[in-house]
């Protein structure tokens, strides 16, 4: 009887893997960020109508290498027809485990720092995907241009994510051609963060915060902190800048998973991967946010010119969408 | 499937051994390992980046996992501070030291060769919708350079198990080294340590002496797995440490279930096989336990559940259970001659 039923398990699964086309997505960790590029993926294939009797296996890495790796073996030995791998780690685990499934990564800032592809655009291989690279250079233009007399500018970040290193390497020299200068405020938890941006509040006039993963997760307690000592926050993130910033510009999630759906659906269709190009988000994609009363509180005056490109701006406690 | 589940399980399996070593037959808990695993792989890939021949990046990987090993020995036998305290302290330095020596929290080991530099988004772009606002500023640019270049890797990941080989050798080595060494006259006195810290005097052999031996021995291996971890996977990350102490015990337990305390070279295999036991425990949940609602990231909740109930289920045989159950496997067994 046992025998019995092992065996019709075994053939029920053995029919189930051969009968569809599976499409594995993996992620260092569950995250809104993250989560949001992954339901853009989704969001898009479904709109192409992609999705019909396809199997979908996300896995999450939860933040433990090993792990990572194990998945990326498993998706290979499944044979899935397509990998999408959303932050760097996950990426370059999948990297190394197969040269033939295409791996379309995500929200990797720097591809070719990570060694993924040797450069952006069109690659040989068998690996594609969108950089989420953010505006870094405008973003600090931006600062400087509401806050002229700013000097030391405090970039909070997490120093074990590789997206942020990248971010605060490409600051410093921003930052250095515009007369300021970058003081780090690391902490590779959250607490270390909120602990560290204590100590050197006091010694910034502005504070810059890029798409590092910890200091999302800690941007209340970051944003009360930077209120109490009167100073702003510049984010590259929307989200991050809704949860204590004046100013948020940079990129919506959501839109770079919708970004890399369509590289996943070329794929999918039949488009060799190098003939496809590695690439990132336009600059029509960007979003400006405008906290209006916090930027009231802190008193700070924005300039008209700058209000009228706002997409989003909070004003007497409401979020409206402007444009 | 398999032999991919046979790697990965025998790198995880050799990281066991070390923690065997401190946990078994030092019987002195030690929780350097998440820092020494990390130590081991960051070494290996910096210096490989830097050009320093494969081979040479490996031992210099154990080497410094080895020395990682050395600090918690040294800082629990002069400081007198806990041993697991100890391990705990030096893997948060570590924590610090690997984001230097790698120059960042992450490095790859590349596929592809690459000196090209990535332009900041603006020049790729063409401008974003803020530019005439700022054109007091004048032109500015930014960008950031990667010179990567790709090294002899042991490893060619193509599965045809060419790579499953050469772990097996090593592991085999590591295996031979360690029995010959554990028979040797002080090899006994480090064993002799794990039953009874105080009489291991009467070798002649301070103690101390001993027990910095056994850290280094073990954590020797432990980032000599990272190493091969690295090296296997692609690439190197300061968080690849985490949880590597509760996957060690999970393996030491596994394979002694399997595999009973005959001698020393059974209880040398039992870490291995029980990381490759454990290795396909977590492929198992990936590959069906979508299906049945489980996700890999239930594995770290599971395994240290499973050490609780193996620790539990070996307190209750021990007292009067295991006579029991010895007695009913006798009659059994005589019953089925008869």
């Amino acid at each position: 009887m046992k025998k019995i039923l092992v065996l019709l398990l075994v053939s029920l699964f053995s029919v189930i893997l051969l009968a569809e086309t599976r499409i594995g997505i993996t992620a260092i960790v569950e995250h809104p960020a993250l989560d949001a590029c992954r339901e853009g993926v989704l969001d898009f294939l479904e709109q192409e109508g992609l999705l019909d009797g396809v199997v979908v296996d996300f896995q999450n890495a939860q933040g433990d290498m090993k792990i990572a790796k194990s998945i990326a073996d498993q998706f290979v030995n499944d044979k899935v027809t397509l990998i999408v791998a959303i932050a760097t780690p996950v990426a370059q685990a999948c990297a190394g485990a197969t040269k033939d499934i295409p791996i379309i990564f995500s929200a990797v800032t720097d591809p070719v720092g990570a060694g993924l592809v040797e450069k952006l655009g069109k690659n040989d291989g068998n690996i594609v995907g969108i950089s989420d690279m953010t505006p870094v250079l405008t973003q600090l233009q931006l600062l400087k241009f509401v806050l002229p007399d700013a000097e030391k500018v405090g970039f909070v970040f997490n120093p074990s994510e590789a997206n942020s290193i990248t971010i605060l390497d490409l600051s410093k020299q921003a930052a250095e051609q515009l007369g300021m200068e970058i003081i780090e405020i690391p902490g590779s938890t959250t607490s270390e963060m909120i602990t560290s941006l204590n100590a050197l509040v006091g010694d910034v006039d502005a504070l810059y915060i890029g798409t590092d993963n910890t200091a999302a997760s800690s941007i209340q307690s970051l944003g009360t902190i930077a209120k109490n000592a009167d100073v702003p926050i510049i984010a590259a993130d929307i989200d991050i800048a809704r949860g204590g910033g004046v100013i948020g510009f940079g990129f919506n999630y959501y839109k770079i998973g919708l970004k890399t759906g369509e590289l996943v659906a070329a794929i999918l269709r039949g488009t060799p991967v190098n003939e496809l190009e590695s690439g990132i988000l336009s600059a029509d994609a960007l979003d400006l946010f405008i906290d209006l009363d916090l930027a009231e509180e802190l008193e700070l005056e924005l300039p008209e010119s700058l209000l009228e490109k706002a997409d989003f701006v909070v004003e007497n406690g409401q979020e409206k969408e402007v444009n | 499937m398999i032999v991919s589940i046979l790697e990965m399980g025998t790198i995880l399996g050799i990281m066991a051994l070390g923690v065997y070593l401190s946990f078994r037959v030092l019987d002195l808990p030690d929780l350097t390992c998440d820092g020494s695993f990390a130590l081991g792989g960051a070494i290996t890939v910096a210096s490989l980046l830097s050009g320093v021949p494969v081979i040479w990046c490996i031992v210099l990987g154990a080497l410094g996992g080895a020395l990682a090993g050395f600090a918690t020995g040294m800082i629990h036998t002069r400081l007198k501070v806990n041993s697991l305290l100890a391990g705990i302290l030096v893997m948060t330095m570590i924590y610090s030291i690997n984001l230097r020596i790698m120059n960042g929290p992450n490095l790859p080991v590349p596929r592809v060769s690459s000196n090209q530099e990535i332009q900041s988004f603006e020049d790729m772009s063409g401008g974003t919708k803020l530019d005439d606002l700022f054109s007091d500023f004048g032109e500015m640019k930014v960008s950031t350079k990667s010179d990567i270049k790709v090294n002899d890797n042991i490893f060619n990941n193509d599965k045809n198990g060419s790579d499953l080989f050469l772990i097996m050798i090593i592991t085999a080595g590591i295996i031979i080294i360690l029995s010959v060494f554990l028979r040797t006259d002080i090899g006994m006195a480090v064993r002799a340590f794990g039953s009874n810290k105080n009489a291991v005097q009467s070798f002649g052999i301070s103690k101390n002496v001993l027990a910095v031996l056994g850290l280094v021995i073990g954590n020797f291996l432990v980032g000599l797995s990272g190493s091969l971890f690295s090296l296997y996977s692609g690439f190197a990350d300061v968080q690849m440490g985490q949880s590597m102490i509760v996957t060690g015990l999970a393996a030491v337990m596994l394979g002694e279930i399997i595999l009973s305390k005959v001698n020393i070279i059974y209880g040398l295999l039992a870490p291995i096989v029980g990381g490759i036991l454990y290795q396909l425990l977590l492929s198992l949940a990936i590959k069906y336990g979508y299906r049945i609602g489980l996700l890999a990231s239930d594995m770290k909740l599971l395994t240290a559940l499973f050490i609780i109930a193996v620790i539990g289920i070996s307190l209750v045989t021990q007292k009067d259970g295991k006579r029991k159950f010895k007695k009913g496997v006798k009659k059994i067994w005589s019953n089925s001659k008869a």
